[in-house]
């Protein structure tokens, strides 16, 4: 008996608990989101543990749900899927420690984070497109109030846009969706169904409703030039909020696309390939430069996460089976650098020193003030360049040698993205923590006298070494997660890609 | 007329038939003697026996569901009754009682008879059930004449109020009007359809009956009279709808109006509106490319509109006054794709019942948060309303998030099914519209939404002023069960729908 189909559900109970609890003891509400967490965690690592890779998305519960339209609650799980359950878990269990700082309205707090969570374990789990759409809603509400109740800089502001544009980009997917269903005669929301309905539409529907679906969800996972809601959402959410933003949420929009734009429509694919090739790679350059030049920690880190999705986005536009993979793997180590990178800034930072502006930070000595906090970025900062060993390597390695195949002209491009995030990340590494690294070393008139630095927290340590451990054994060890991705796109729903192989 | 006739025509009077109309309005003047017979400090029971009386109503006639359903002509073909018409006794019953229980509450903060207050929201609904069965333009009218007169009434009920007079003013006015052009209308086709010329032998003598119309009109879908008549009839029912263009008096009487009226005209004015709606678009099917387009221009229009003009407000009640506004608009998608598919109804009384449940909770909300002044209510007034009191902003999310159309809840299902019967009726103008408006009012509803969960920067008061915020009238009891129990139902019917579909399917 596996435990993977009740996550959703203790998720929700558990935020329904965090919610009692938090109404008597802010200790309580923090300890029941950190045990709904761990519970995911379990289920996923135990689910882990026992997966045998198949090509087939195995069905974990089937029951009929509103007969009269055929949808049905119905989960199942396959090797892609799994990878980002795992990744969820992760981020979710690490978000809740390094939120262990939260002091108003725990409770609060912790059942809209738990309610994100859960929607976002219900979207990866599902196999029904329209219970997809509705865990993907679920998935969007708690964040406006998360990042309204409890951010930072013009939260109000960053979060109304960031409902506008998810509730706008999940308004298309459904009007997609449902006309599909509609015009294809769909006899149910399954993904066989309207993949079988979406192949009876003509030409000239089926490249419309791609159009709908795929930008739909290209929204919230951050294409170029829809992607403006993501640097000041992240920006004005708090710190465990813009870990799963960034590290989840954006996959939510991307798995999407993998899961539901592609092998639905291949046709309508076929025809907008080169648009969305073109608008990734424009991300990834464009997100890279402005990360350059911004003075605002978290906008850097918030403008990388668009031009790590870039890749994602890179890898989709190729259509081809490494490639494919290499984005669901780029999903996971983004999800996993993105969070860490938010953490360090959003918790270690920001919460000690009250300020993320570059010019500032610069002027302490912040890797003698926060040496853990230093220690943690600069790792971070070398997986989030792609260095090896990390995850980010074989990700964007697999990337770009499908995009070469399909268009050397992206795979050039990417490549100078990747270099313009090195650029950003040393820039940003020197400013934040090394400003004062050559007075404090040389001339000890300039040093300032400092209290010997300060200690990261308990919870701040495991947060950050979870997510370390996770980024570097997948970058030592990618076969780990390619083992479980590679069959699942060779199932028939990914044809189209296993059709165009490289020779 | 000689007795004989006269006779024949009394046996047709099923009196039994009309069974929640007749007890209700038994009632409602039943209230009136107890005004006249009990001592005055007994009078406070009485706004019980009104709620009591009509829960009592309401068990007997869910009791008796199956019984009224029979399709059947009584009272000579004046009236239809139908599992239709049974649907919407229902729900004209449900509205009268929260109408009821709202106005406990909002009376309580007036100095202002009570008893007529619940007389007349209990006549009006009973003339809401007899207008949704009529089947003869005469109790359409008068049916549809006892409802706007009542409301009259109610709209400026708090008389001491300067805005609530002004509102009875406007409502008076435009509903004159809009009575005016059905007359008319009705007029024009009682003309046509009697006209011993054109019609078919027979007809003259029930020219105002609706099968007699539709017979007409069959014969002669391009009689220019009878589709000047068709349109001005549409005219006067898009009024009481509140569609673009007859919007106009919407904003003002909304506002003004006390809180549970206000919501006894979004529900159930707009409901019976669309009951009639869908009566007359069958009896005018036969001029299908007449009505469909001036259904169609008035459905996106009424979208659009609603949606921009609610972006603005900043009074809750002028801004859910223009969001039902754009409800009008979704609704009329459905009746259009009825035309299409006849199984598109269900989606609309689906859209009904979602749009009651979760109105409700909002206008419960509203009810508590006014003060006396229920014309002022601001935005900002709702500021902190989740700290203070977490329960009735719960239940506002949870309304708001429906009407908005979030998933699960229930208003996201009925979106989805009025949007799933115009697809495969073809209406990809009216959709794409319709999507647009949908991510047009999140704006507007988590606008609220956010001014009731999070506390807004103020300046502090200057010494001597009291704090901004209003008081709030706590919340008892009976409201707790309602309000609890429709922001329950709102996320059940969103959860678990299938045999309540599976009914509406069926009729």
């Amino acid at each position: 008996m596996s435990l993977l189909p009740w996550i959703p559900v203790v998720t929700l109970v558990g935020a329904l608990l965090a919610l009692v609890a938090g109404a008597r003891s802010a200790a309580a509400a923090r300890a029941v989101a950190l045990l709904t967490a761990l519970f995911g965690a379990v289920a996923a690592g135990v689910a882990a543990a026992r997966f045998a890779p198949s090509n087939e998305l195995v069905t974990l519960v089937d029951v009929p749900w509103i007969t009269q339209l055929g949808i049905r609650y119905h989960l199942a799980v396959d090797g892609i899927s799994l990878s980002l359950v795992v990744l969820t878990a992760l981020a979710a269990t690490s978000g809740v420690l390094f939120s262990w700082t939260v002091a108003e309205r725990v409770g609060e707090f912790f059942a809209l984070y738990l309610t994100l969570v859960a929607g976002v374990y219900g979207v990866f789990l599902s196999a029904d497109a329209f219970l997809f759409f509705v865990f993907y809603e679920i998935a969007i509400v708690p964040k406006y109030f998360l990042v309204a109740g409890w951010g930072s800089t013009r939260r109000e502001y960053g979060a109304m846009k960031l409902v506008l544009y998810s509730f706008a980009g999940s308004a298309l997917v459904l009007a997609g969706l449902v006309w599909t269903y509609g015009a294809g005669g769909a006899e149910g929301f399954s993904f066989g169904a309207l993949t079988e309905a979406a192949s009876r539409m003509s030409y000239g529907e089926n490249v419309a409703a791609f159009g709908l679906v795929f930008f739909g969800f290209a929204t919230l996972a951050g294409l170029f030039p829809l992607h403006t809601w993501a640097p000041t959402g992240h920006v004005a959410a708090p710190t465990a909020a813009s870990m799963l933003l960034a590290g989840v949420v954006m996959k939510l929009g991307a798995y999407g696309c993998l899961r539901i734009a592609l092998p639905f429509y291949p046709v309508g694919f076929a025809a907008w390939q080169m648009v969305i090739g073109w608008l990734a790679v424009a991300g990834i350059v464009y997100a890279g430069l402005v990360a350059l030049v911004q003075r605002d920690f978290k906008f850097v880190i918030g403008y990388s996460s668009v031009s790590h999705m870039g890749f994602v986005m890179l890898g989709l536009a190729t259509g081809e089976v490494e490639a494919l993979a290499g984005a669901t793997l780029q999903m996971f180590s983004h999800g996993v650098i993105a969070g860490l990178l938010f953490g360090v800034v959003g918790r270690m930072v920001y919460e000690r020193e009250h300020t993320r502006d570059l010019v500032e930070l610069e002027a302490r000595p912040m890797h003698r003030r926060l040496p853990g906090a230093a220690a943690v970025f600069v790792l971070a900062g070398l997986a989030s360049m792609g260095l090896p060993g990390f995850s980010g390597f074989p990700a964007e390695l697999k990337i770009l040698v499908g995009a070469w195949s399909f268009h050397p002209i992206w795979a050039v491009a990417a490549v100078v993205g990747v270099l313009v995030a090195g650029a950003f990340t040393l820039r940003v590494m020197q400013r934040a923590f090394f400003g004062q690294f050559s007075a404090a070393c040389g001339l000890g008139a300039g040093a300032e006298t400092d209290d010997g630095g300060e200690r990261l927290s308990l919870p701040e340590k495991l947060g950050a070494g979870l997510l370390l451990a996770a980024t570097i054994v997948i970058g030592l060890k990618p076969d780990l997660l390619l083992d479980w991705i590679m069959p699942a796109l060779q199932s028939p729903a990914f044809h189209f890609a296993a059709s165009k192989v490289v020779p | 007329m000689n007795l004989s006739l006269l006779q024949s025509a009394a046996a047709d009077n099923r009196w039994a038939a009309l069974f929640p109309e007749l007890p209700l309005a038994l009632l409602a003047l039943l209230l009136l003697v107890l005004e006249i017979v009990l001592p005055k400090r007994q009078h406070r029971s009485i706004p019980v026996v009104a709620i009591l009386g009509q829960l009592a109503l309401l068990v007997a006639l869910l009791v008796n569901l199956r019984g009224g359903m029979t399709e059947q002509l009584t009272f000579n073909g004046l009236i239809r009754h139908s599992p239709t018409g049974q649907f919407f006794r229902v729900l004209f019953l449900v509205t009268s009682l929260l109408v009821s229980l709202l106005g406990v509450v909002s009376l309580a903060r007036q100095r202002m008879p009570r008893v007529e207050f619940f007389h007349i929201v209990m006549i009006v609904s009973a003339a809401m059930m007899l207008l949704v069965q009529s089947h003869h333009f005469v109790m359409f009218f008068v049916a549809l004449e006892t409802v706007t007169v009542g409301f009259y009434i109610l709209v400026s009920y708090y008389r001491t109020n300067p805005l609530s007079l002004e509102a009875g003013l406007k409502y008076l006015v435009m509903g004159a009007l809009s009575s005016a052009m059905l007359l008319f209308g009705i007029v024009l086709l009682y003309g046509a359809v009697g006209n011993p010329a054109l019609a078919p032998s027979g007809l003259a003598a029930g020219a105002m009956d609706f099968a007699s119309v539709r017979q007409f009109l069959l014969a002669h879908p391009d009689n220019f009279l009878a589709q000047v008549g068709i349109v001005l009839v549409l005219s006067g029912v898009a009024f009481k709808i509140g569609a673009v263009p007859f919007q106009i008096w919407v904003p003002d009487v909304y506002q003004g109006a006390p809180t549970p009226i206000t919501a006894f005209l979004a529900v159930g004015s707009k409901a019976a509106g669309f009951g009639a709606l869908v009566v007359l678009a069958g009896v005018f099917a036969p001029c299908k490319s007449l009505v469909i387009p001036v259904l169609s221009v008035m459905a996106g229009a009424t979208i659009l509109f609603g949606n921009l003009a609610a972006l603005t407000q900043y009074n809750v009640k002028r801004l859910i006054a223009l969001s039902g506004v754009s409800h009008a608009g979704y609704l009329l998608i459905g009746v259009i794709a009825a035309y299409y598919d006849p199984a598109a109804l269900s989606g609309v009384y689906f859209y009904l019942i979602a749009y009651l449940v979760a109105s409700f909770a909002v206008f419960g909300v509203m009810t508590h948060v006014s003060g006396e002044n229920e014309a002022d209510q601001e935005l900002e007034h709702y500021a902190d309303l989740a700290r203070t009191h977490p329960f009735l902003a719960l239940v506002l999310v949870i309304g708001l998030g429906s009407l908005a159309g979030i998933p699960p809840l229930a208003g996201f299902i009925g979106k989805l099914m009025i949007f799933l019967a115009a697809f495969s009726a073809g209406l990809y103008v009216l959709l794409g519209i319709a999507v647009l408006g949908v991510v047009i009012s999140i704006y507007y509803y988590f606008g609220w939404i956010k001014a009731a969960c999070f506390s807004a920067w103020r300046l502090p008061a200057p010494a001597g002023e009291a704090a901004a915020g209003l008081p709030r009238t706590p919340v008892a009891w009976p409201a707790r069960v309602t309000l609890g129990t429709l922001a329950v139902a709102s996320v059940v019917l969103g959860l678990w729908q299938g045999p309540l579909i599976g009914w509406l399917l069926a009729r």
